[in-house]
C-alpha cells in the first residue's frame, strides 16, 4: 500500500467517524446539498461531471479535513478530491500519484515549477494578507525577535518556512521556529509559556481572541505579505477550464472554508 | 448494571490503546553512513505507536535513520543492553510507561559513572514522575493540559464555563495545582477535591457531590488515573452522581466518550503524529545542544484530537454549532443508544 493509499484509507475512516453520529451527518449532509443546489442554481451544468480530475488540498485550517473534503466533493461530483491534513502526506501523495490540480498555500503554489497558477484566491479584495505576530501581555520587540521562539502553521517544511519566516520578519538572524500543524495549535504555545509569539494572518487574531482569555497583543510587520490561497494545475498541460469554472462557482461558504472570497484568474 | 459494566470493560480496554501488537520488525542492518545517526526507537507496535513514528520520520528521516525495536514488558534487560549496543543510537525514544520502565532497569545495570545517549520519553503517563530517575533524558508528556481542553469546551459551549471540578487522590496534589496555575492563565478556576482516605467508593461519590453542590463548579474534568476509572467505580459512583449534576465531563481517554456509557462528554487527546512531529523538533534541539539534556524541562503535547458527545452536549448546554466543524469525532446516540441517555 502506498503512502497515497494510505491517506486514502486514512481519511475514508476519519469521514466515518465523522459521519457516527446522526446530527453531524444531517449537518454535512445539508451543506452538500445546499452546496449541490446552489451549483445548479448558478450554473446549470453541475450535474455534468468532471472526467477523472483528481484536486489535493492541503490548507491548514481549523475545519476539519473530512468535512471540507466533503462539501469539496459535493461542490465537484465526479473529481477526486483529498484534503490532507498533513504536509508531508500532501507532498508524498503529489510525488507518488499526481493530481491535476492542487489547491494550498501560494508560497506552496509557487514554490515548484510543476505548477502553474490557475486560479489566486482574494480576500477583501486582495491576494495577499497581512502577517502579524501575537504575544502575550506585551508586544514583541522587534529587537528581541532573533531571541525568541516563535510559533507559525507549518506551509512549506522546514526549509521552506524559515526562508518565508526570515522575509516576513525581515531578519536574517532566524528566530527558533515551533511549526504546528492547525492555527488552533499556536494558542497553546503561548498558553503554555512555550512560544515568545506566533506568527499568523492578521484576519485570523479576531478569532484568536474570541476564544481566548489571554492578554494578547499584535505587533505589525513591515510588508509582512503572504499570497492567499491559490490554486495550481500541472504546467505545460491544458488546465480544464470546467474544473476552473466550477472552483469559481463554488459556494461562498465553502470557499470562506478555503480561506477565500472569491478565486481570480492570474 | 451487568450491561453497562460491559460497556465500561469494554471502553476502558479501548483507551489503553493497546492493541494486538503486531509481528515484530526487524530493525535491519544499521546504516551508520546516516549524516546524522541514528534513532532508535523502542516500544509497543500500537496504532498510536506507528502514527507518532510516522511524525518522527516526517521530520527526521532526512537526516537519521530512524530504526524501530519492539519491547515489551517481557523484553530482558539484557536483550534491551543488546540492541543498543548493535544500534548506537544517537538518541533514544522511548515509548509508553513498560519501555521506560525496562529503559531505567538497563540504566540501574550499567556500572557507576556510565554515559547514556539522551533519552526521549513519549506516550508514557505521568512523565515528570517516571522520568526523574533516569540519566540524560527528557520527553513530551502525555496528559494534555487540561487548560488545551477547557478552551476548546468553552469555545463550543454556549454558556460561560470558569469553575472546573477535579477529583484526584494523595500524590497528586502537585499536578492538579500546576495545572492550575496553567489554566487560570485562561480565566478558569480549579476547583480539586482531594479523595478521602478509606472505602474508594464513597470517596469518590462524597468528592464529586462536594464539587457539585458545595462548589457548584461548571464542569467536571476527570484525570487520567486509573485507579480512579475502574469499572466498579464507574457504575456505582460517578455514573450514578454525574447523572444528576448536569455538567459537562471532560475526559482523557476517547473510549469514555460513548452515547452506550454517557459518561464523558468531551475529550482531548494527543495528536500522535504531531506529537512525533513534536518530538523531532526536541531532537534537533538536543543535537543543537550537544546531546546533553541538561535543563530540558519535558514539553507538554500541543496538538490535540477532539471527541464530543453532540447529545450530552446539547442536553447540558446550548452548543455553538459552527464549532462542531472543529471537532475530530462527533458522537451522539442512535436508535437504540438513545434510550441510554443521561
Amino acid at each position: 500500500m502506498t503512502r497515497a493509499d494510505e491517506k486514502v484509507a486514512r481519511t475514508e475512516s476519519e469521514s466515518r467517524h465523522m459521519g457516527e453520529g446522526t446530527n453531524p451527518r444531517r449537518i454535512v449532509l445539508a451543506l452538500a446539498l445546499v452546496v449541490a443546489a446552489t451549483l445548479d442554481a448558478g450554473s446549470g451544468t453541475a450535474a455534468t461531471p468532471v472526467l477523472a480530475q483528481k484536486i489535493y488540498v492541503y490548507l491548514p485550517s481549523n475545519v476539519r479535513p473530512p468535512m471540507l473534503q466533503r462539501l469539496l466533493a459535493a461542490a465537484l461530483p465526479g473529481a477526486e478530491v483529498m484534503v490532507f491534513r498533513h504536509l508531508h502526506d500532501f507532498e508524498t501523495s503529489i510525488e507518488e500519484t499526481p493530481p491535476d490540480f492542487v489547491i494550498s498555500a501560494r508560497p506552496f503554489v509557487d514554490r515548484y515549477d510543476r505548477w502553474k497558477r490557475v486560479l489566486q484566491g482574494f480576500a477583501a479584495d486582495r491576494e495577499e494578507e497581512a502577517y502579524v505576530l501575537v504575544s502575550v501581555g506585551r508586544t514583541a520587540d522587534p529587537a528581541d525577535i532573533s531571541r525568541l521562539e516563535i510559533g507559525v502553521v507549518d506551509l512549506l517544511g522546514k526549509k521552506g518556512m524559515s526562508g518565508l519566516v526570515a522575509r516576513l520578519l525581515g531578519t536574517t538572524t532566524l528566530p527558533k521556529l515551533i511549526r504546528v500543524g492547525q492555527p488552533e495549535d499556536l494558542l497553546p504555545l503561548l498558553e503554555l509559556e512555550m512560544a515568545g509569539a506566533v506568527l499568523m494572518p492578521a484576519r485570523s487574531v479576531p478569532s484568536l481572541r474570541e476564544k481566548s482569555a489571554l492578554d494578547l497583543r499584535v505587533t505589525e510587520l513591515k510588508a509582512a505579505l503572504v499570497g492567499l490561497p491559490a490554486v495550481g494545475a500541472v504546467a505545460g498541460a491544458p488546465a480544464s477550464t470546467e474544473m476552473v469554472r466550477r472552483l469559481m462557482g463554488l459556494p461562498p461558504a465553502v470557499k470562506a472554508m478555503l480561506g477565500v472570497d472569491d478565486w481570480r484568474r492570474p | 448494571m451487568k450491561a453497562c459494566l460491559c460497556v465500561i470493560m469494554v471502553a476502558l480496554a479501548g483507551g489503553v490503546g493497546n492493541g494486538d501488537p503486531s509481528p515484530t520488525p526487524d530493525g535491519g542492518p544499521v546504516d551508520t553512513a546516516a549524516a546524522g545517526g541514528v534513532v532508535l526507537v523502542l516500544g509497543p507496535q500500537i496504532a498510536a505507536a506507528n502514527e507518532v513514528v510516522s511524525g518522527l520520520r516526517d521530520e527526521l528521516a532526512d537526516h537519521y535513520q530512524i530504526v524501530e525495536h519492539k519491547v515489551t514488558a517481557e523484553t530482558s534487560v539484557e536483550a534491551l543492553a543488546q540492541i543498543i549496543r548493535e544500534v548506537e543510537p544517537r538518541v533514544l525514544v522511548l515509548l509508553d510507561n513498560p519501555t521506560v520502565r525496562l529503559y531505567r532497569a538497563f540504566q540501574a545495570a550499567q556500572p557507576p559513572r556510565s554515559r547514556f545517549p539522551p533519552a526521549v520519553v513519549l506516550m508514557a503517563a505521568f512523565l515528570e514522575q517516571v522520568s526523574s530517575s533516569l540519566e540524560n533524558t527528557t520527553g513530551i508528556s502525555y496528559e494534555v493540559p487540561a487548560v488545551t481542553g477547557f478552551v476548546n469546551l468553552r469555545s463550543l459551549l454556549g454558556r460561560p464555563l470558569r469553575k472546573i471540578g477535579v477529583l484526584y487522590r494523595h500524590g497528586f496534589e502537585g499536578f492538579v495545582a500546576r495545572e492550575g496555575e496553567l489554566a487560570a492563565a485562561e480565566g478558569f478556576k480549579l476547583a480539586g477535591r482531594v479523595l478521602d482516605d478509606g472505602d474508594r467508593l464513597k470517596a469518590v461519590k462524597r468528592g464529586l457531590r462536594r464539587l457539585l453542590d458545595y462548589d457548584h463548579v461548571d464542569a467536571i474534568w476527570v484525570l487520567n488515573d486509573s485507579a480512579l476509572l475502574h469499572p466498579e467505580l464507574l457504575v456505582r459512583a460517578w455514573l450514578p452522581v454525574l447523572r444528576h449534576g448536569h455538567v459537562p465531563v471532560m475526559v482523557g481517554v476517547s473510549s469514555l466518550v460513548s452515547a452506550k456509557l454517557a459518561f464523558g462528554t468531551f475529550a482531548v487527546l494527543p495528536d500522535h503524529r504531531a506529537l512525533g512531529t513534536q518530538a523531532a523538533g526536541l531532537i534537533d534541539n538536543l543535537a543543537n545542544a550537544n546531546w546533553v539534556v541538561g535543563t530540558h524541562r519535558p514539553l507538554l503535547p500541543v496538538a490535540i484530537e477532539k471527541v464530543l458527545d453532540v447529545g450530552m452536549a446539547r442536553a447540558l448546554a446550548p452548543i455553538r454549532e459552527e464549532k462542531l466543524r472543529e471537532v475530530d469525532r462527533l458522537i451522539e446516540a442512535g436508535p437504540e443508544e438513545g434510550q441510554q441517555g443521561r
